[in-house]
């Protein structure tokens, strides 16, 4: 185990100070475990599990030398992003990362898959770019090698300059959301690469990956995590 | 730079999740460098540079091979200790041991006349428990079998403490009757290369003990102390 990044999750998960949840306001380990509760302060909101699984990959992709940057569409206050630049730092490693957001929040359901499902509406999910870049400096990880991409998704994905992809961290809720990253971004996955989706328990976001799957033909198998969420592996050659 | 030392220092100083001061409600980058505040939540009031000033004491006793354990009398939240712990395990110190000694019920009431209008007994939040600072040792992974606890008026636990040897005596007691105690007590354990750390030189009641002390016992070693030096420290050399 590395007493680094085992911090960091302690650290970003806000459990070294019981940071309280914004809802409740108290701190519950649990929840804070599980990534079941938003907290107040600390940069992320998906648990132990959700970023030990974002470990495993990433370290994969870097002891498997699987090309290619590591990227995370739909960031909140950029915990997730911190911590795979963390991984990088440690390792010596020198691969991009892509901190890709509308940095305003969730937008508005267009698509009749994302009907009522009005994440919008909360303000807490809305943080700025400033906010996230601030948030990097908090730990000394504010690298040249982390790039900011703003805009919602169906602007910004299609002509974004990212080439290759070892991890694709999808946390955008909406099936609009998810359905615009997979569309522009999975092609650029290398082969042994991770694609990983943090809301499939919500019904557009699942509709959103299996419609995709089914149209690629991506039948390589899904892996749930406990908690929440799944994630496969890119299969074939480079 | 060792990563994990350096984020937790920043954990534990509260820089990461700008945690605000107890009596104004802000925090401020700089008072937190200089230890200037006390902190509402994070666990050490003595600053990014009080703890990199242990760092550097500690990094040089274990370079050098000095024996002895380490001990901090005067904790308040544990956190000082709390990086001395992390210290012995991230340069994989299996043998040495950490002492935890405090009163653990704040600042006992002025005796001695030096201490004569220093009256901190009556500050509520100086007074932290035993079971909370054992919980702040475990918020962070770090409570092992070598920590242990002395609880009570150092007057009374000092003199028949198990201590054998010491290679760095921190003092942060504030009076000069708890300075006088410690010196006495537990100077004579120091060993030769090893380090004693005044955090409260800046109080005349403290400096007045430390210098009776060093005059009573023909102490000669130069005091250190510098920018990044909060009190004093001296490196025993006879």
């Amino acid at each position: 185990m590395s007493l680094y990044l085992d911090l960091m999750k302690r650290v970003l998960l806000g459990l070294t100070y019981e940071d309280i949840a914004s809802n409740t306001g108290k701190f519950d380990v649990h929840a804070r475990m599980t990534g079941w509760d938003w907290p107040a302060h600390a940069h992320t909101m998906i648990g132990w599990e959700r970023l030990t699984n974002v470990e495993t990959c990433v370290q994969s992709v870097l002891d498997g030398e699987v090309p290619g940057d590591l990227v995370e569409c739909g960031v909140w206050r950029g915990g997730t992003c911190i911590f795979m630049q963390s991984i990088l730092k440690e390792r010596g490693e020198n691969r991009q990362v892509w901190v890709v957001d509308s940095f305003k929040g969730v937008p508005p359901p267009e698509l009749p898959e994302d009907k009522d499902f009005n994440l919008y509406i909360h303000p807490e999910l809305s943080v700025s770019q400033a906010q996230v870049k601030h948030n990097f400096e908090l730990y000394n990880l504010l690298g040249e090698n982390v790039h900011f991409l703003e805009g919602w998704f169906a602007d910004t994905l299609p002509t974004a300059p990212i080439e290759k992809i070892a991890v694709l961290r999808c946390d955008g809720d909406l099936y609009k959301s998810t359905m615009n990253i997979l569309e522009n971004l999975y092609p650029k996955l290398s082969p042994g690469g991770y694609c990983i989706i943090d809301d499939y328990s919500q019904s557009p976001c699942a509709l959103a990956v299996e419609t995709y799957r089914k149209r690629m033909g991506i039948t390589d198998p899904e892996i749930g995590l406990e908690t929440t969420g799944v994630y496969w592996r890119k299969s074939g050659t480079v | 730079m060792n990563l994990y030392l350096d984020l937790i220092k920043r954990a534990l100083i509260g820089l990461v999740y700008e945690d605000p001061a107890l009596h104004t409600g802000v925090f401020t980058t700089y008072a937190r460098t200089i230890g200037s505040d006390w902190p509402a939540h994070a666990h050490t009031m003595i600053g990014w540079k009080g703890l990199s000033n242990i760092q550097s004491r500690v990094e040089s006793i274990l370079a050098d091979k000095i024996p002895g354990d380490l001990i901090e009398c005067g904790v308040w939240r544990g956190g000082a200790c709390v990086l001395m712990q992390a210290m012995l395990k991230v340069y994989g110190e299996t043998t040495r041991q950490l002492w935890v000694a405090d009163s653990f019920k704040g600042v006992p009431p002025p005796e001695h006349p030096e201490d004569k209008n220093f009256n901190l007994a009556s500050v509520p939040c100086l007074a932290v428990p035993q079971s909370e600072v054992r919980h702040n040792f475990e918020l962070y992974n770090l409570l092992d079998d070598n920590v242990h606890f002395l609880e009570g008026w150092f007057a009374d636990t000092l003199p028949t403490t198990p201590i054998g040897k010491l290679a760095f005596l921190r003092l942060d007691g504030d009076l000069y009757k708890s300075t006088m105690d410690t010196l006495e007590n537990l100077y004579p354990k120091l060993s030769i290369g090893g380090y004693v750390d005044i955090d409260d030189y800046n109080l005349s009641c403290c400096r007045a003990a430390v210098e009776s002390y060093r005059m009573q016992h023909g102490i000669k070693e130069p005091y250190c102390y510098g920018p990044d030096v909060p009190g004093v420290y001296w490196r025993k050399e006879v």
